[in-house]
């Protein structure tokens, strides 16, 4: 049964995608309806992770974009130059979509902005978008069920299936100008429109305190899980990095986007925010391209405890809400560590390979009675020891 | 003076209790008793042949319509044909085919009279209908029926007759019926489509539209009418494959509108869980898409699968 979670772990995994430059400063991006700072009558009307509903009884949060108020017909135009990869009906509540990726805006990664219930669409997919001033569509609504609005989006995926998606995230919405969830980065778009999202380009540590409001992207990479897996969210919030696992099997979390090789010395803490005691999910500090050796804090079906995984059967009974995990690397041994006074406790040991790795903090299950709302925080991760190898800047 | 004894004392009471019992009852009844019954029709003429006698008589003939009901949905100014039979399990002469009132003037039977009719032997009816223009849009629910001599025969053959408001795109050369229950959105947009490109032509609505909003979805049913592009001359299979956007557990399944093939898709949307339904249908310059995903609406579900049923092109 351990082994199956951890696996799960290690699937996630492949979703992972590489940043490795930010966004360039200065951009001239325009707003699809209009800038309400240069007298565009349009407002939002529900703002990024904003302003939650009820539908069929089911509270509906998360909004992963931002709807703005318009009447149907309304001039849609492009954020920027790029290229057309989807402009179809995708049915459902989304009808009429178009999805146009941006490579220039951010050096080496592809930005793409999406606008939704399109009542037409006029460009076609392959198409260049060149002129931002000639409209990629008009405004919809009604024939989606809903009043007339544009919903708007900008993001990253993480794999190459580009699609809508969900429009929505399963977990309480958060405050925050960019979350990873499961099948892309968002972005909250009007403050990326104007510039307003720092993120920081890469640096010489790969420690990171998470208190900069938004997850430096540049030294992190979402973990999320497989299309079937659980929702999950993540946000650099409350000084450290939160994430939200809704219910359901999987994983997520984010993963380093550099590596050290050789030895190396790592640690972080983490903070159990929302934590039934026996819910199935472990949370972890785990050495990525080593199979996702780590430590963990594993919530079992009948026992709390601190364990070393995979391949060890080492594990410590805990009642603990807070602490620290510790991952070194000697040679070709790896130990595990926890503390949660002023003593790091060792948890154990097991030999591995030398090869270079990158380092995961994740929380997921495999538990399918799992329940969801499980919510972990880390903060200060840090490199004790070790040297680290970053993605070069393209 | 004689002054009563017990037992007339005795009679006198039960007798006042009767009397009060009784004018009881009577309020009772009047305030409680139904409308007055229709007036009882006047007694049929007395059957001057053998038929008409069976038909009066325990042996009285049984009449199997197939279909026993029909559903046309029509606007005005349109007219349609439908073909049925029925089958006496009697012989009858002079017999005659008609409607009710309700819905005799909106069309005819060929044929209408019929000599003789064998007992067991099927007999095929065809039936046109014609809507006036200036047919109010409403439901028109009648029967029609045998009669021999003066006699109706009981078994009967069920019109449900819906005249709806045409819709049509003289541009994309595309039209359909409209339950009176929606309102029809038109959009005047680009009108020509390039390549890659789609147009709601219609929203069909029960519902106010209502102010910009958010994506909380509005109650009552919206249906949506679509042209996309297709230049490139792609068979629907094709187009499908190449422009729509189907989900894993979405269900294709073949139908034939008014001649035409179509692709029916429904499924569950990724946003809301709501199940939708798509029809998908090539007119070769364009594919027309009818959809809507507001089941919740109880009539909804009913409202589209018509509109489905009158999609057809031309001008």
């Amino acid at each position: 049964m351990f082994l199956t979670r951890r696996w799960l772990f290690i699937t996630a995994g492949t979703a992972v995608f590489l940043l490795s430059s930010v966004r360039s400063s200065g951009s001239a991006l325009r707003f699809p309806v209009g800038d309400p700072s240069s007298g565009s009558p349009y407002t939002i009307s529900q703002k990024f992770q904003d302003a939650p509903f009820i539908l069929n009884g089911k509270t509906i949060s998360g909004h992963l974009g931002e709807d703005w108020a318009v009447d149907v017909g309304t001039n849609v135009f492009p954020i920027a130059p790029g290229h057309v990869v989807r402009s179809r009906d995708f049915q459902d509540n989304w009808c009429k979509v178009v999805i146009i990726a941006h490579e220039n805006l951010v050096p080496g990664r592809t930005i793409y902005s999406l606008y939704a219930h399109l009542i037409s669409i006029l460009v076609g997919e392959g198409d260049d978008v060149i002129d931002v001033t000639k409209p990629i569509g008009l405004s919809g609504g009604p024939q989606c069920g809903y009043p007339p609005h544009l919903h708007f989006e900008i993001k990253e995926y993480h794999s190459a299936n580009i699609t809508p998606g969900s429009g929505y995230t399963d977990e309480p919405a958060l405050n925050v100008d960019l979350l990873c969830h499961n099948d892309a980065t968002f972005f909250r778009p009007s403050s990326f429109i104007l510039g307003q999202i720092a993120i920081p380009s890469l640096l010489g540590s790969m420690s990171d305190k998470f208190d900069g409001d938004v997850l430096n992207i540049n030294r992190w990479g979402c973990l999320v899980p497989p299309s079937q897996g659980a929702s999950v969210t993540l946000a650099d919030i409350n000084q450290h990095l939160e994430v939200l696992m809704g219910t359901g099997v999987g994983g997520g979390g984010i993963v380093s986007q550099c590596s050290i090789s050789g030895d190396f010395d790592v640690q972080v803490d983490y903070i159990l925010l929302n934590w039934p005691i026996n819910n199935n999910h472990s949370v972890r500090l785990g050495a990525y391209d080593l199979g996702g050796v780590g430590v963990l804090r594993f919530s079992a079906s009948s026992s709390e405890l601190y364990e070393l995984g995979p391949g060890s059967t080492a594990h410590t009974p805990t009642n603990d809400t807070a602490g620290q995990f510790r991952l070194v690397r000697t040679g070709s041994t790896i130990s595990g560590f926890f503390r949660t006074g002023s003593n790091w406790t060792f948890l154990g040991s097991e030999t591995g390979a030398t090869s270079a790795t990158r380092f995961n903090l994740d929380l997921g299950t495999n538990g399918t009675f799992a329940p969801g709302g499980i919510v972990v925080a880390f903060d200060n991760f840090q490199v004790n020891a070790g040297s680290s190898v970053c993605p070069a800047a393209p | 003076m004689k002054i009563m004894n017990d037992s007339s004392l005795k009679r006198i009471g039960i007798l006042i209790v009767f009397v009060l019992v009784v004018f009881a009852a009577g309020s009772l009844y009047l305030f409680a008793r139904p409308a007055p019954p229709a007036p009882i029709p006047p007694a049929p003429t007395p059957a001057s042949n053998p038929a008409e006698a069976a038909s009066t008589s325990s042996t009285q003939p049984k009449i199997a319509w197939s279909p026993t009901s029909t559903l046309v949905i029509l606007s005005p100014s349109e007219s349609a044909t439908r073909d049925f039979a029925f089958v006496s399990d009697q012989d009858l002469q002079n017999v005659v085919i008609e409607a009710v009132p309700e819905i005799a003037g909106f069309l005819t039977i060929e044929p209408s009279t019929f000599a003789s009719i064998s007992a067991g032997q099927p007999q095929s009816v065809h039936m046109s209908l014609s809507i006036p223009s200036s047919t109010a849009l409403a439901t028109y629910v009648g029967t029609i029926h045998l009669r021999v001599g003066s006699s109706t025969l009981p078994q009967t053959l069920k019109v449900d007759l819906q005249v709806w408001r045409l819709f049509r795109s003289d541009q994309f050369g595309v039209m359909l019926s409209v339950p009176p229950t929606l309102q029809a959105d038109e959009y005047q947009l680009s009108g020509l489509l390039g390549r890659g490109q789609g147009e709601t032509l219609a929203t069909f609505r029960s519902v106010p539209v209502g102010a910009p909003g958010t994506d909380a979805p509005v109650p009552g049913c919206f249906i949506y009418l679509s042209a996309e592009d297709n230049s490139d001359g792609l068979s629907l299979t094709d187009w499908l494959v190449q422009r729509s956007y189907r989900r894993p557990n979405d269900v294709d399944k073949n139908v034939s509108i008014n001649g035409t093939p179509g692709i029916l898709r429904t499924g569950l949307g990724d946003v809301f869980g709501n199940p939708f339904v798509v029809l998908f249908v090539s007119n070769g310059t364009f594919i027309f898409e009818l959809g809507s995903n507001t089941f919740g609406d109880t009539a909804c579900k009913e409202e589209f699968s018509g509109m489905l049923s009158t999609i057809r092109f031309g001008s």
